[in-house]
Parts: C-alpha cells; structure tokens; sequence
C-alpha cells in the first residue's frame, strides 16, 4: 500500500501568493521529517497530470518509498515553469523530480538520467536526420515543436523560424502571447507528425516518447546528435542530463534522495523504459 | 498567408446608378464626401470630415440650451460588448454598427423605430478567440457612389474581411479577406474612404503580425497597394523623398536594419487606430502600433517602423515621412492614436498645416503635416515619466532609466501604464478656442519582469504587471483613473483640466455651441463648457461608454448621439470576468471597480432639446389598420 496524499493548489491562490509575500507564508508549514513534499502540475504531460498521473510522478512514488517517507504530491495547478518560483520557493514543497542537473536554483542530485532534443518523423517518410541542421531538407517545410524550448532557436538558425511562427500559433489556438506563457501540449506536437500536418517534430524525448510509442501511424525518433552554437558563441545544448531537485531550505534530504536514487534505480529505469524515453550515457 | 485573396462579387447592376449616370457628372469621391461632411446633415466618417477633428459647427445646443437635451430615440444593437466610434449620418439615414458579429443596421431618421436593413456577416467564430482585448469594432466608412455604382458602406469583420454592403439595400457587394484570422490577423479599425479607396489596417501585433496597410478599389474590392510597417523598403513603399526634409528621424533600409536577423518577419507595427486625410497633399495620416514580441528583451533594436506617424500618398501609399515616436518599444505603447489635422500659426507666427496626435505613451506630438517636421512634443499629464523630454531638434525621446523595464530591474510607478495616457479615444479640436479636447487615462503601474527557466534549456520572460490610478487619482480606493483637458499645441499649456473617475477611453466631440461632449466608463454622457471646463450637463446611459459622441441635424433640428456599451480593454475584466489582478495585463486590477458602477449593454442613444424628435408627432410609425374605415 503506497502511502501517498494528494493536495491541490489552485491557481488563483498562487497569483494572490505572488503578490504579497506574506500570505506565502502563512500557507507554507513546518515540515514534515517523515513526509518528502514534491510539487507537480497538473499541465505538464507526460511528466505530471491532473490527479497524480504522469511518469514523473510514478518515480516520485519510488524515491519516497525507497527513501521510507510518505509522499506528499502537492499538485500546482499551472504550468511546471513556476513550480519553483510558486511551489518550492513558497515553502509548499522540499523537491522536485525533473530538473536539469545544472538548475542554480535548487541543490540538485546525482543525475539519474540524460536524454536530449529529438526529430520526430514518420517512419514512412525515411528521414534520417540526426544533426539539428537536418530540418533544413527539401520537402520538409512545417515543423511542430514547443514553445520556449531550443526548437524554436534550431528553427531561426536554419530560416524556418518565421515560416512557421502561423502555425504554431495555430497549435496554441492563436492564445494571446502577450507576457503570457503559453504551450503546446506534447501529445500535439507527436500527432501533428502522425497526421502529416508537421513533416517534422522537434521535441525533448522525454517529453514526446510515450506519444511515439502509442502512435497508430508508425513513427521515429531520432535524438538530435550535436549542440548549437548561437553566433554570439553561446552553445545551446540539445542534451540535458535530469536530476532531482531539493529546496535549498531542506539540505538534509538530499542525502536521503541520492541514497533512494540508488536503491531504486532498477525501478525508476523500468519506468523510463515502459515510457519509452531514450537514454544517453551518463558522464 | 493567402496568396489568392478570396472575392465574392455581386452583379449589381442596379436602376438607380444607370438614372444617376444622366443626372450628375462624375464627381470624386472625395470631393463628394468633403462637400457631405460640410452639411451638418451628415456625420460621413467617424471623425465627422477629413480632418478627423470631432468638431460640429452647431449651436442650437449650446452653453445655455445644453440644460434642456433630453433622449429622443434609442436603438439597440443587441450585442453585450464594447461599442466603440460613432454611427454615421448620410442623406437621413443612420448606419450603426456592432462589435463581434458586426452586424450593421441602417435606421430611417424620419422613423428610426423600423430598421430599414441589417446585415450580419457569417465569420469564423474562432475570430473571438483570436482577439486580445474584447470583439470591438470602430466603425463604419460612406462611399458616395458615381455615375455607375451606388453608395456604399464599408464594413470591417473580426475574422479579418473588409466587405462592400450597398447603402441603400445593405446586400453585400464584394468581400475580401484583408486578414488571415488564421495567421491570428484580426480586424477592428473603421474602414477610411479617399476618392475610390477605401483604407484597412490589420491587428493583431500580440500574435506576431506583421502590420500593413492595404487599398482597395471600392466597387470591386481589387487590392491597390498595400505597406507594411517593417521589412525591406519596397514593402514599406517609400517614397524617394521619404524624410527628405528630416533625415535624422532615418531614411532607408531601417525596416531591416533595426532588427536583428529576420524578426522584423514578425515584428507587428498593426495599425487599428483612425485616419486622417489632407486632399490638398493628398496624404493621409495614422499611426503604427508595437512592436512584437511583446517582451523588448526578444528584439533588440530600434525596431522601425513600429510606433511611428505616418504620412503617405493615398494614390499610390508611398510614404512621403514616418517619425518613429519610441524607438524600441518597451511597455507596449501602441502609437496608433488619432490624427487631428488643424491650420495654426506656429510659435514664430507662420501659419502651417498640422497634424496633431495624443501619443498612448504620454506625450502629445503635432507635426507639419506636409513633411513631418516636429513643431511640439508635449506631456499630457506631467506625472509622465518613462521620458524625461522629446528633443524637438532630434526627435528623440529621452529615457529615465528608472522606469524603464529591464530584465534586473523591478519599476515601480511607471506613468503612463501600458494602457497609455491615451487609447483609441476619438479627440476632437476647437478651431475657435484653439483647443485640442483630451479625453485621458491616469494609469500607472509597476513593472516586474522576471526570467523563469524550466529544464532542457527552456526558459519563459515575461512582467508582472500591476495598474492602478496616477498620482493625482485616489490610489487607496482605486478611483480617479482618468482625465479631461483642453490643450493648445502651439503654447503648450492646458487650459482647463478636470479628474474623472474612469479613464475617458472612447474621446471627445466639441461644438461651436462651446461644448465638450464626451462619454464615461461608468455610463453617462456628459457636457463641458469649452472654456472653463465647467460641467453643464450629463445623463446616464444603460452601459459604460467606449466609443465618442457625434452630432447632426435632422429636419432643422440638432441631435447629439452616443454608443453605450461597456468592453475593450478597460472592460476585459467585467466583460470576461477576470478576477487575476495581473490579468489583461494588469487592466483587471486597474479597472476592478468598474463593475460596480456599469454593466455590459450595447446601443445608440440619441438626444436633442427636450427630447424633440420623429416621435414628438405619436402618430410616426403607428401601426395602421388597413381597411379601418370601411369596418367603421
């Protein structure tokens, strides 16, 4: 019997948080030794969904276990962007299961996995791309991808950028962008390749691998093999290891994350494995 | 983007125009409406004549009558949302139109309880969706007709189409798809009639679209030009003298060069404000809108020919200059404000042809008209603050830091907030007192922008946004959100200037009768003594008030008419009841009283001294029996 509560933080009252700091922290509690706090979105598929779904969320479950705490799954209801800024920062939770190993914001664990930006293609179109300058191929012209991602940079680097700015507005419904984060479902992004709509998916695997899996119409994925070096000399990578993140405000449970990472790392690959996410080598 | 524009042309060869084709020697269009509008009669465009000025030389209503203006008609649109512009008046009929659906109605002014024709658009109901900031519309535009073709009325559609509806039956004559609403193109602008163009602006600039303007053969809805407000200069059409006589506000190649790479693809300059036309110079006048992305921190740059006046040809749309009021927009300060065009004698004496436009960031600029020289950058309101001045030798505005939005840097108190010191409102100039009318917003606000990054390299930029009154306003109760005043733009000075409660979004109509007309958000329509600013009159309307009023006369008789209907920007919250303080960027929190004053409702009222009107007889528009007197 899996010791799990479920919480949810509307929306409303975190934009009331944002706005004045001391109701923040009248909402946040004195924690729980025996109780590993993790925040989640209800928006984030196919890492985290509405009523605890999401793969993410199955590895949460792990780690507690593992680490022998009673999870408390504190649903955000909004986008996983803020889950730092609303969740951990407001003292609503002490970690947070998907964040790149690199994440300045939050003590980060051992890294448990490293995936990287894929093409999705279909398999019937033969695309054999694996650099990110492969979009720029004669007859692939429409590219799905989402919002704020590299996608986007790959696509300005090789021309496509504007061409294709109509229609991932479409993608979004033609949502106001306004100072508004705005996405595109992942699921979208694989079934706009499935249909022929998009010649190309550009997408973080791990986000599009159980959409490729449990696609009718046979599809590829393909992980992008190189980085990008923007013309200031930036070199965006296209390969990110992920790590658990811990609230700087409870240093003493990371100790006891590393040590579930490892007792439970048959468990959380089976889980990787079942979704279909593509590994690369950890250095 | 569609490359085969779709038309839908009626034949429509009717009687009337073969008749008219003996009558009446060809006569421009323009000439026609220039000589329309001089008859109080008429109210042909939504800024009464080319001039765009609001200005009626009636005075049966005046200081001493204005007392005794009572309803004498209303008419409902039937549509719960914002009403912005005016109707027009042509030939005894009024022509009213509606936001989203965009229904147009003609009313007979002799019996307007029967409406002689409507007619309603089918459009993509996603259009809704698409828009940022409520379904409005901003009016309608007359096309007088000529010897072949009858007059017509111009109609804008949400969904992005510009149509052709013939005056007299309102069946449609031609429809053209000015803008895809699936590239997230929308429509709200009123349509602008010269000689036998007819004018359309885009919107949209949220979505990342690229802003043009576009003519359009009347009787047969062909594409005549169209210019873009960013991209390469033969897409902008510049003219070969373009800023001869100002190189310093920049000349060619800048539709590029201010941007980095291809983002000028995307970078906005929408115009959805009003227009103004000088048939002497034959150019006409309006303003380009933001830049996009809406984030500043995404486009580095200049950013031209965002946020700029523009003079261009109406023949031909070459522009002749373009004076870029904020370079590189950094709070949204849409520049697409009206134009009002006067003849003034200038500080030195010399009397010039100006152009006059309350900018949405504060400051209000008049030009020459004929070459864009800078004659006055003035602030509306001296809490304004972003700029410290406009060098009128360099055009430039110059910045204080402190208000600036930055990335490391929480602004706090900037004036004007992004909904400008001066919206979409619909001003008007005093030719007698030299006084431009202002109706103004007195909005702040803070600007917090932060950085959020999420895994795999992804990261979102973006403000919190908080609004509420100016300095002047009562920021504990969240009150005093607006402004009326009187400006002269030689002298620089008010001469008048009063608080309101609300913003005065929808603008002002003055009259020779020395009063200031204008509506209030919170639903009445009220008149000013032009001199003094005293208020003499007000009445309350059924909603809050977006659009601006307008007068004519009808048998001897002067009329004074208004839309009501709360909605656009200031009413997102109440219209689509928002909650989220932050939310429509920040106009919910300002405007979060607002609901306790005003509900939606959409509609003209009509008003004239004590309520005179078609209906003082009782028996105009009685139902008659047919065949009575043989029952009897």
């Amino acid at each position: 019997m899996k010791r799990i509560a479920l919480r949810l933080i509307p929306a409303v009252v975190l934009a009331a948080a944002a706005g004045a700091p001391a109701l923040a922290e009248e909402v946040a509690e004195t924690p729980d030794p025996n109780v590993l706090r993790v925040c989640a979105s209800t928006r984030d598929a196919p890492y985290s969904e509405r009523n605890g779904q999401g793969f993410e969320n199955k590895i949460a479950a792990v780690l507690a276990e593992e680490a022998g705490l009673k999870l408390d799954l504190v649903m955000i209801d909004n986008d996983a962007i803020y889950l730092v800024r609303d969740g951990v920062d407001k003292g609503l939770c002490d970690a947070l299961i998907g964040v790149d190993s690199e994440d300045p914001r939050l003590l980060t664990s051992t890294p448990y996995y490293k995936s990287g930006y894929a093409f999705i293609s279909r398999e019937d179109r033969g695309f054999d791309g694996e650099k990110w300058q492969d979009v720029d191929r004669e007859g692939y012209e429409t590219f799905a991808l989402r919002y704020h991602t590299p996608a986007e940079t790959i696509l300005k680097y090789t021309g496509r950028y504007e061409y294709n700015l109509i229609y991932h507005s479409s993608l979004s419904n033609f949502e106001d962008r306004r100072n508004k984060y705005t996405q595109i479902p992942a699921s979208l992004v694989v079934s706009e390749v499935a249909q022929g709509n998009a010649d190309l998916g550009i997408i973080f695997a791990p986000e599009g691998a159980r959409y490729v899996r449990d696609s009718r119409t046979p599809l590829k994925l393909t992980l992008i093999s190189n980085d990008l070096e923007r013309s200031d000399g930036l070199i965006i990578p296209l390969r990110y290891e992920q790590s658990v993140g811990v609230s700087r405000a409870r240093p003493e449970l990371l100790p006891k994350i590393e040590a579930a990472l490892v007792s439970g790392k048959a468990r959380i690959e089976a889980i990787l494995q079942e979704e279909g996410v593509p590994t690369l080598p950890l250095s | 983007m569609r490359d085969t524009p779709r038309i839908s042309l009626k034949a429509s060869a009717s009687a009337l125009a073969v008749v008219l084709a003996f009558v009446a020697a060809p006569v421009k269009a323009n000439e026609a409406l220039v000589d329309l509008a001089k008859n109080t009669d008429n109210w042909v465009m939504t800024g009464r004549d080319y001039d765009a000025a609001n200005y009626s030389t009636l005075t049966e209503v005046n200081k001493e009558t204005v007392r005794r203006l009572r309803p004498a008609w209303s008419f409902s649109t039937g549509v719960l949302h914002g009403h912005e512009g005016t109707p027009l008046v042509v030939n005894g009929r009024m022509y009213i139109h509606s936001p989203f659906p965009n229904t147009v109605f003609a009313v007979d002014l002799k019996d307007p309880g029967k409406i002689l024709w409507q007619n309603k658009p089918r459009q993509m109901p996603t259009a809704r969706t698409v828009a940022c900031c409520d379904v409005v519309n901003r009016g309608l535009a007359y096309w007088p007709g000529d010897g072949e073709s009858g007059a017509l009325i111009f109609r804008t559609q949400l969904d992005g189409h510009i149509a052709a509806l013939d005056a007299d039956t309102g069946e449609t004559r031609w429809s053209m798809e000015n803008a895809d609403i699936r590239v997230g193109a929308t429509l709200t602008i009123a349509p602008y009639v010269i000689d036998d163009l007819v004018l359309v602006g885009s919107s949209g600039a949220e979505l990342g679209v690229r802003g043009y303007v576009t003519a359009y053969d009347v009787k047969t809805g062909e594409q005549k030009w169209r210019a873009f407000a960013t991209g390469p200069d033969e897409e902008i059409l510049l003219g070969e003298d373009f800023n001869l006589a100002n190189p310093h506000y920049g000349r060619f190649g800048l539709g590029t060069r201010t941007w980095e790479g291809d983002a000028w693809k995307i970078g906005g300059g929408t115009n959805w404000g009003w227009y103004a036309y000088d048939p002497t110079e034959k150019l006409f006048y309006y303003g380009s809108g933001n830049p996009a992305p809406w984030n500043e921190t995404m486009r580095p740059g200049d950013n031209k020919w965002t946020m700029a006046i523009w003079g261009r040809d109406a023949q031909t749309g070459q522009a002749r200059f373009a004076y870029q009021k904020t370079p590189h927009d950094e709070w949204d300060y849409a520049g697409v404000n009206v134009m009002m065009l006067s003849e003034q004698e200038d500080k030195e004496g010399k009397m010039r042809k100006l152009l006059t436009h309350p900018d949405r960031n504060g400051i209000i600029y008049t030009l020459d008209r004929t070459n864009g020289d800078l004659v006055s950058a003035d602030k509306m309101d001296d809490t304004v603050n972003w700029v410290k001045e406009v060098q009128l030798d360099t055009g430039l505005p110059v910045r204080d830091p402190e208000f600036g939005t930055r990335m490391d840097h929480m602004a706090r108190d900037i004036c004007p907030s992004a909904m400008g010191y001066h919206n979409q409102g619909h001003d008007s100039y005093d030719p007698e007192r030299k006084l431009f009318m202002l109706g103004i917003n007195h909005i702040c606000m803070d600007w917090e922008p932060f950085m959020l990054p999420y895994r795999a390299g992804q990261f979102f930029v973006g403000a919190t946004l908080s609004m509420y009154p100016g300095p002047k306003g009562d920021r504990q109760n969240n009150l005093g959100l607006g402004q009326m005043k009187a400006y002269n733009a030689i002298t620089g000075e008010m001469k008048w200037e009063v608080m309101e409660r609300f913003s005065v979004w929808g603008g002002t109509m003055a009259t020779a009768g020395g009063l200031t007309f204008y509506g209030t958000l919170d639903g009445f329509i009220k008149a000013r003594d032009s001199d003094t600013g005293e208020l003499l009159w007000k009445h309350k309307l059924p909603s809050g008030v977006i659009g601006h009023p307008m007068t004519y006369t009808h048998e001897g008789r002067q009329y004074v008419a208004i839309y009501y209907g709360v909605g656009g920007w200031p009413g997102v919250g109440l219209v689509f009841d928002l909650a989220d303080p932050t939310a429509g960027l920040g106009s919910v929190g300002a405007f979060r009283r607002l609901a306790e004053y005003t509900q939606m409702g959409g509609g003209v009222m009509v008003f004239s001294l004590d309520g005179e009107g078609p209906y003082s007889d009782p028996s105009v528009g009685e139902y008659e029996v047919i065949g009575a007197a043989e029952k009897l």
